[in-house]
């Protein structure tokens, strides 16, 4: 019933922040367990592939729909693709930035 | 069947609830599981005989108290509760002994009933009562979890609620003093202090910005199930509230704008993922304040259309955490990863949860949160609708791919278990079928909805640009994660607005209970010396072998007398 070693994103703390204990509806892997649909990696990849297809996709629509517009800022070619992209990006970094000003250990509240 | 239903006396929703929760606090077994299923029907049918116009009214101390008072807003947020309430006994069924069932039962039945003795309240007396009533009633959800943890949440969130209610109290009655009426209508920023209190204390439950720390704190403290109906009732009836009586106050635009944008960076980053879901609320509830505060028909509209959808998508995003916790015993992103080997049908909920709040055409929020979004252009907040539209897209970042994507996918945890319980597949299933058929079936949901107004989900322009929108942010996710940008899920807590009085509060107290005793001990030693010092002079004088508490015996005595007499012989002689 030992923990397997992870990588990344999942970065354990290593400082012994204790887990808590596995429910009694549940158990490790097998070790001989067939890889499933997403441990596959060309499965991932086409995954990956046919987003980045949409994406193109969407691109070219945008190019040929006339869209109904009431914002200034609507009026730039792709404007609703770059604003999700661009937005979530700076979000995650500046949550990024955030983590170093806000995060502390898990028991941090725990202990007086 | 309306002759029928006519023979139906016209019963108080609430009152259909409190029955209910007697009923499963003493019942046991099938009969119990029977009444929770039972209740929300019999509710609903007694709902049928509710329309607008209907008011119970009654004397009190020469006010007039009106507990049942009926228009659309309220029917409509009735109907949402008797839902939320069937949707929610269904997915806690299976809770046995150990995990306090009759209590658990129990307190989601008052709770829901006191949900609906609010939002048909129509006098602030009555709904005080019930906005009360909220709080005590549900905590028994957050404590039934039993940690340590769950028992000190659950006295915080006790705390706050509490004093939500007295605020809410203290400006009733100065409304009353004022205006000589305690109707629950329209009351806006009049300047009055009175306002101001009702407002706060509409604020404090609905989560605005440095006042929302209950929810975040507590909500994922709560049992698996109890999150289930903390999320549904408390914070919806607080956004009715403000519907009734602030809609188009524009301070609320500002703090709904606040509130969709500062959750999303503590939930990016946020390791407990009913935590993350929790900070989500508050970015979701931010759209509806927004709307209101807006205030034109078509943002109303939207806003309570879209607190409709939230508690199902929420309630469903909850099930499906919750389903993973009562599985595996865990709930943190650092923790999980590849229960869709072990849950698909979980996971295919939580997907359809992700894909309603993220707003995908088709689902719930596409059709509610841009009724919203166009109101904010059509009345001229070019602006302020940067900001809704940033926030539209945290949403799926935190909400629509975090949740499902650490929790099910991501990198394999090893962890194996079994399918959640038939019950909890069943409620997140009609959830899931609700949030569809207001995406697919617009039409008969927005007739519902409080005003008349036209409006058209479904056009080419709005399909396409929000599915540029949410697939762009997708690719910007995929990229970040590929790339190792993305901040890993780490076992860790987040400093948020409540450290000020969790730890600097708390640190405030004990410096100054800590100068209060120096201070104190220093001014009792010195009098105690100065006592010490004034005894000891007394005991000089006075003390065992002091001068002047010497005894002499009788004999000594008598032989004094004898030389004063002696003396005084010698002197007349």
């Amino acid at each position: 019933m030992s923990r397997q070693p992870s990588n990344a994103p999942h970065a354990h703390g290593e400082e012994g922040a204790a887990r808590p204990p596995l429910g009694p509806r549940a158990w490790m892997k097998d070790p001989d367990e067939p890889p499933r649909i997403w441990d596959k990696k060309q499965n991932v990849a086409r995954l990956l592939n046919a987003l980045y297809a949409l994406c193109a996709v969407l691109v070219v629509l945008d190019l040929v729909v006339h869209r109904h517009t009431e914002h200034p800022w609507e009026h730039v070619v792709a404007f609703y693709p770059l604003y999700g992209f661009v937005g979530i990006v700076i979000l995650v970094l500046a949550a990024k930035g955030l983590r170093r000003l806000v995060m502390r250990p898990e028991d941090y509240y725990d202990v007086e | 069947m309306s002759s029928s239903l006519a023979a139906l006396p016209v019963i108080p929703p609430f009152a259909i609830f409190f029955a209910g929760a007697l009923l499963a606090a003493l019942l046991r077994g099938r009969a119990r599981k029977a009444v929770l299923i039972l209740a929300p029907f019999v509710g609903a049918l007694f709902m049928l005989r509710l329309h607008s116009g209907t008011t119970w009214t009654m004397g009190f101390l020469g006010y007039e108290l009106v507990p049942l008072r009926v228009d659309r807003l309220s029917l409509i947020f009735g109907w949402l509760f008797h839902l939320a309430a069937l949707i929610g006994n269904v997915y806690a069924l299976h809770l046995g002994k150990d995990e306090r069932a009759g209590i658990q039962h129990t307190s989601a039945m008052l709770y829901a009933g006191s949900a609906l003795g609010a939002v048909f309240a129509g006098d602030l007396i009555t709904l005080f009562v019930f906005w009360e009533l909220l709080a005590f009633t549900s905590v028994f959800l957050i404590w039934a979890r039993g940690s340590e943890r769950s028992l000190r949440a659950g006295f915080r969130y006790l705390v706050v609620n509490v004093l939500s209610g007295v605020l809410l109290l203290s400006g009733a009655l100065l409304r009353a003093y004022r205006t000589g009426s305690i109707e629950f209508g329209h009351i806006g920023l009049d300047g009055s202090l009175a306002a101001w209190l009702i407002l706060l204390a509409f604020g404090i439950k609905s989560g605005f910005p440095l006042l929302h720390n209950w929810l975040t704190d507590s909500y994922p403290e709560a049992t698996p199930t109890g999150t289930v109906f903390l999320s549904a009732f408390t914070t919806k009836v607080a956004v009715y509230a403000l519907a009734r009586s602030f809609a188009g106050t524009e301070l609320l635009l500002y703090v709904g704008v606040v509130m969709t944008c500062f959750p999303i960076f503590y939930a990016v980053i946020e390791n407990d993922l009913r935590r993350v879901l929790s900070y989500s609320m508050i970015n979701q509830i931010g759209f509806m304040v927004a709307g209101i505060g807006i205030g034109s028909a078509l943002a109303v509209n939207g806003a309570v259309a879209h607190a409709f959808a939230d508690v199902i998508f929420k309630g469903l995003l909850f099930m499906t955490m919750g389903a993973v916790l009562h599985m595996t015993g865990r709930v943190n992103g650092s923790d999980l990863g590849g229960l869709y080997k072990s849950m698909p049908v979980t996971a295919t909920m939580c997907i359809i949860g992700a894909a309603s709040i993220s707003a995908f055409p088709l689902f719930s929020a596409f059709v509610t949160k841009s009724m919203i979004m166009s109101a904010a252009l059509e009345e001229g907040h070019k602006w302020l609708w940067l900001p809704l539209l940033f926030a539209s897209a945290g949403v799926l970042e935190h909400a629509g791919i975090k949740i499902p994507y650490f929790a099910f996918f991501a990198h394999d945890s090893g962890i194996r278990t079994k399918e959640a319980p038939k019950n909890m597949l069943v409620a997140m299933g009609v959830a899931a079928l609700v949030c569809i058929a207001i995406g697919i079936f617009p039409g008969t949901f927005l007739a519902l909805l409080p005003f008349d107004v036209a409006y058209v989900p479904y056009t080419v322009t709005h399909v396409l640009t929000q599915t540029q929108l949410l697939v762009f942010g997708i690719l910007a996710v995929a990229v970040l994660i590929r790339t190792g940008i993305y901040p890993a899920e780490t076992p860790s807590v987040n400093l948020d607005f409540d450290w000020t009085y969790r730890r600097l509060g708390a640190a405030v107290v004990r410096a100054v209970g800590g100068g209060i005793r120096t201070v104190d001990l220093a001014v009792r030693s010195a009098v105690l010396e100065l006592v010490d010092t004034g005894l000891g002079f007394a005991v000089r004088g006075h003390g065992p072998k002091g001068a002047l508490s010497r005894t002499w015996p009788t004999g000594s005595m008598v032989l004094w007398v004898a030389i004063l007499l002696g003396i005084s012989l010698f002197l007349y002689l």
